[in-house]
Order: C-alpha cells, then sequence, then structure tokens
C-alpha cells in the first residue's frame, strides 16, 4: 500500500532542495519498491525543470525609464504616475457609457438602432462561430441569437445577446466591447468570457482571460452596481420576479475551461439537477424533453461528455441515478 | 563571480560609489523575475512594470543604507510585495484591464518519442492550469519554490509567513498536480502492460 502523503512530502522536500539525507534515501527507496510512484515522480521532476517565464524583451527599456526617473535630483515631490490614470480614465469612460446607457437610451430603445446590425440566429441542436469585423471570435450556442454591427464606427463595440455565447475579444483600450442582454450588460476592453442570458433562467458570466465588469440593469434613476470578474469567477444574475426585491447577485468561484466547454463539443454537467440537464440536452439535440414523474427532475448528477450521442449520455446518467428514459425521433422522455 | 558575489558586489558599488553601471546590472539581473513575482499579486503587466521600476528608484534614492541589507534577493522580493500590496489597496476599486494570456506553453521536453511528446505536453498545460487554481497564497509559495529556486526560510520571509506553513502550501500544491498526473500514470501503466498481448 502506497503511503500518498509521505511521497509527497518527501518528493516535495527533495524537489525544494530541502531533504535530509535520510529522506532523500527514504525516497529511493519508495521509488525503487512502487514503479508507479517512478513515474509520477520524474513528471514532477520534469515539470520543475520547466520554467514558466517567457523572457520579457522590454528589460532595456524599462531600465531606461528607471535610470530617467533616479537621474533627476531627487526632491520631496514623488514622481507623478501616468499609469493608474490612464485606466482611470478607460475606467471612467466604461462606467460613463454604462450611465449613459440608461439614462439616456433606455427610455427610447437600443442606442445603435440606425446602424445596420447582422444578426445571427441558431435554432436548437446548432451552433455557430463568428468573426466580427475587428477580429474579435464568437461562438454562439443553439437557441441563441447575436446583433451585431457589420462595422464598428463609434468609440464603442456594441452587440446584442439573447442565449449563450463565449467572446474572445480583440484587445482594443479605445473601444470598450459591450455585451447587452435583458438583464444587463457586459464591459471589457479585450478579454474571453462566456455569457449566458437565456429567457427565463438566471444570467451567467464567467470570464476565461482578463477582466469583465458586469452590470446589472436597474430601474431608471437607481445606479447600476458594477461587479468585475476576474478569471475562474463567476457571477449569476437572478432575474426571476421572486428575486427582483434582493439583488439576486451571486459571485463564485468557476472553471471557466468547463464553461466554455460546449464551444468544443463538450457537456460538462456538475452536481446539477436533471431538471437543468435535461434543458442543456434539449437544446443540444433538439428533442422536446417531457418529465413522466416530478421525482427525477431534482436528481442531482455529474459528467462530462464529449461528442456523445444523446443515447449515450442518457445510458450513463441513468446508471448513475436509476430512473428510465424513452428517446424517440423528436422527444425525450423521462420516468421514475 | 558567483551570482552571490555579483549581487554583492553590485551592492557595495551602488552604496559606496553611487555607481549607476551597477544599479543597471543589478536591474538586469532582477527584473524579470520580480515583474514576474509582482503579477503574481497584481495581475496585469503594466502595474507590475510600474512597481518594480518603483522599487529601484527607491533602492537607488537609499542607497546609503543599501549596505546593510543582508540579503538583497530576497530583500527586493519583499519590497516587491509591499509595493504591489500597496498598489493593491489603492487602486483596487478602478481597474478594468485586460490581461494579455500568452502563457506559451514551454518547448522543453527532453524525449524523442512523439506521443511522449505530445502527452507531455498535455501534461504540462493540465499542471500550468492546476497551479493556476491554487489559492494566491499558495500559489506563490509554489512559483518562489519552483520557479525562483528559494529555500523555506527564504519564502518565509519574502511572504511573512513561518516556514511551516510553507511546507504545507507547497504539500498542498504538490497534492493537487499529484492528482493531475494520477489518470496519465495509470494509462501508461495499463499500456505498458497490455504491450505484449499485441505483440
Amino acid at each position: 500500500m502506497i503511503n500518498e502523503e509521505l511521497f509527497t512530502t518527501l518528493a516535495a522536500r527533495k524537489l525544494a532542495g530541502e531533504a535530509t539525507t535520510a529522506e532523500l534515501l527514504e525516497l529511493d527507496g519508495m521509488l525503487q519498491e512502487y514503479p508507479e510512484l517512478r513515474e509520477r515522480y520524474q513528471l514532477l521532476q520534469q515539470y520543475f525543470k520547466v520554467s514558466s517565464y517567457h523572457s520579457s524583451s522590454d528589460t532595456e527599456l524599462a531600465l531606461q525609464r528607471t535610470l530617467s526617473r533616479i537621474s533627476v535630483p531627487v526632491s520631496n515631490t514623488p514622481v507623478r504616475k501616468m499609469f493608474p490614470w490612464k485606466w482611470f480614465g478607460v475606467a471612467a469612460a466604461a462606467v460613463l457609457i454604462g450611465i449613459a446607457s440608461f439614462v439616456v437610451l433606455r427610455p427610447k430603445d437600443r442606442p445603435v438602432e440606425m446602424v445596420k446590425l447582422m444578426e445571427r440566429q441558431n435554432g436548437k441542436a446548432t451552433r455557430a462561430s463568428i468573426e466580427l469585423a475587428d477580429g474579435s471570435k464568437i461562438w454562439l450556442n443553439a437557441e441563441s441569437k447575436l446583433s451585431y454591427p457589420e462595422v464598428f464606427d463609434g468609440n464603442t463595440r456594441e452587440v446584442y445577446l439573447t442565449g449563450e455565447a463565449f467572446f474572445d475579444i480583440a484587445p482594443n483600450p479605445k473601444k470598450p466591447f459591450i455585451v447587452h442582454f435583458n438583464a444587463g450588460s457586459v464591459h471589457v476592453l479585450g478579454t474571453s468570457f462566456n455569457v449566458r442570458a437565456y429567457e427565463n433562467e438566471a444570467v451567467q458570466t464567467s470570464v476565461r482571460t482578463g477582466k469583465v465588469a458586469f452590470i446589472p440593469n436597474r430601474k431608471q434613476g437607481e445606479i447600476p452596481d458594477t461587479i468585475f470578474i476576474t478569471p475562474d469567477e463567476k457571477v449569476t444574475l437572478q432575474t426571476t420576479v421572486a428575486d427582483t426585491k434582493s439583488n439576486g447577485i451571486v459571485k463564485e468561484i468557476t472553471s471557466s475551461e468547463e464553461d466554455k466547454a460546449w464551444t468544443e463539443g463538450r457537456l460538462i454537467f456538475r452536481d446539477e439537477t436533471l431538471e437543468d440537464i435535461a434543458s442543456e440536452l434539449e437544446r443540444t439535440f433538439g428533442k422536446k424533453v417531457t418529465f413522466g414523474n416530478d421525482a427525477p427532475r431534482y436528481y442531482r448528477l455529474t459528467g462530462a461528455f464529449q461528442d456523445n450521442s444523446l443515447q449515450d449520455i442518457m445510458y450513463y446518467l441513468a446508471r448513475s441515478k436509476a430512473f428510465h428514459y424513452t428517446i424517440t425521433d423528436s422527444t425525450l422522455l423521462i420516468t421514475e | 563571480m558567483s551570482n552571490s558575489e555579483n549581487i554583492r558586489y553590485w551592492q557595495q558599488q551602488i552604496a559606496c560609489e553611487n555607481d549607476e553601471k551597477a544599479f543597471s546590472e543589478l536591474f538586469r539581473h532582477f527584473y524579470d523575475r520580480l515583474l514576474y513575482f509582482a503579477v503574481q499579486y497584481v495581475y496585469t503587466r503594466e502595474a507590475a512594470e510600474e512597481i518594480v521600476s518603483d522599487v529601484f528608484v527607491k533602492i537607488w534614492n537609499r542607497r546609503e543604507d543599501l549596505d546593510k541589507v543582508a540579503n538583497l534577493e530576497v530583500y527586493l522580493f519583499v519590497a516587491v510585495k509591499n509595493h504591489s500590496l500597496n498598489y493593491l489597496e489603492q487602486y483596487s476599486a478602478l481597474r478594468i484591464t485586460p490581461l494579455s494570456d500568452d502563457s506559451g506553453l514551454s518547448q522543453l521536453t527532453n524525449t524523442v518519442d512523439p506521443e511522449r511528446t505530445m502527452e507531455w505536453k498535455e501534461i504540462l498545460f493540465k499542471m500550468d492550469q492546476e497551479v493556476g487554481r491554487l489559492p494566491d497564497q499558495c500559489r506563490r509559495v509554489f512559483k518562489l519554490i519552483k520557479e525562483e529556486g528559494f529555500k523555506y526560510k527564504d519564502v518565509a520571509e519574502i511572504l511573512n509567513i513561518s516556514p511551516r506553513t510553507v511546507e504545507t502550501q507547497l504539500f498542498r500544491a504538490m497534492k493537487r498536480l499529484n492528482e493531475v498526473i494520477g489518470p496519465y500514470i495509470t494509462n501508461r501503466l495499463k499500456s505498458k502492460n497490455k504491450n505484449p498481448d499485441s505483440l
């Protein structure tokens, strides 16, 4: 029986250069005895040898900049920093744009209606990828719609989404990219992130790289809260009527890799109710799902699938929780 | 001259001779590492650049005290950490900044078997991903040891935690990495056992 704790402790000490002679011998003994540990240790050691630096070509530039700051006679006033103000400006602009679009434009209609919008709408069981004029790439999930201008003129890049999409936005700090949906909007400068805004479902945004500002819609006159989301965080905004009193916003840790799994044909369910899973399957496979009894709706299941058929997926799901199912040409029936 | 002798020499030159050349050498020697460390806190390159530059300006402005510093390497990391924390405190409400995510995979592999190379790339990617998912402090400990080769006691000093905590955090990180590579090892052993049959 392998003593995992001991192996991990000894391997950590050795790789950190902190192991005593006795510990080195003990580790050697373990590696001799178990081929599995040998392989594992070899991988860990290999990993420790790889440096994840990317060498910075800007060292000389940074040095010149720093030297210029020390050559001037040292006075009491600190050197003025330009950097934070630059971003402050951008942040302020983003917030202003946000406020402007609520205050000025909300009572009428959407701001760029005069610009000709292109539209891409997916039915059930279809996905599409769209490349925008600025080089940004968007994956549009099933039963989703995206409206976007043919070219982005003006100071912002704005699109409108119903449903789910993964955005990989070309960086352009001068033109914030804004995704509008029913319950709010998301503002970014250049990042990749997922937005899930199906009607009658909670809105979710998660970030894979960079940082985005999530601005839920508020009633007129109320200042919207801006929530910043950083990688592997997910914000859920409840939009059902019951939640309008509390603001219904939850921020949690997520795996952005999993949230964008659908763009690669993967379906990942993590402790989700069969009811939620069923609506995902309905969108993905285009079959109407009905429940014969209520009990299975609340079964919680976990599973990951890559390019599997509905038959395969149901087969595996029904093995982990006891329920029955019938698949026909256009329907999926789930019973106890 | 060894690294530490170099550092000691530059340190003295700056402190006693106002030697800008030694200052430049010191800057070049540490810039990448300190920049990378600052990014661990502030997550944006622009801010990290500003912070490292600030630290060096401060070193220069207080150069007459520099000779008293016993371990300049640790001292610089501590300074960058403190500046980063100050920065976060000051500007935390205002940041909307893109992160360029070009954490390209390192090409370094020491095997010629293409299948193994592919597998290694995948494992490397998974491990980097897992390290990225570690809690902040745990990840910093891990990187200071793996990337910087610091000893437990140096890491403890830089992060202002006990050496025991350093070891616990490193253990956590290693445990997670073990979990990542587990499935690959199982596969390897399986395919090894299978090979005789298929022959």
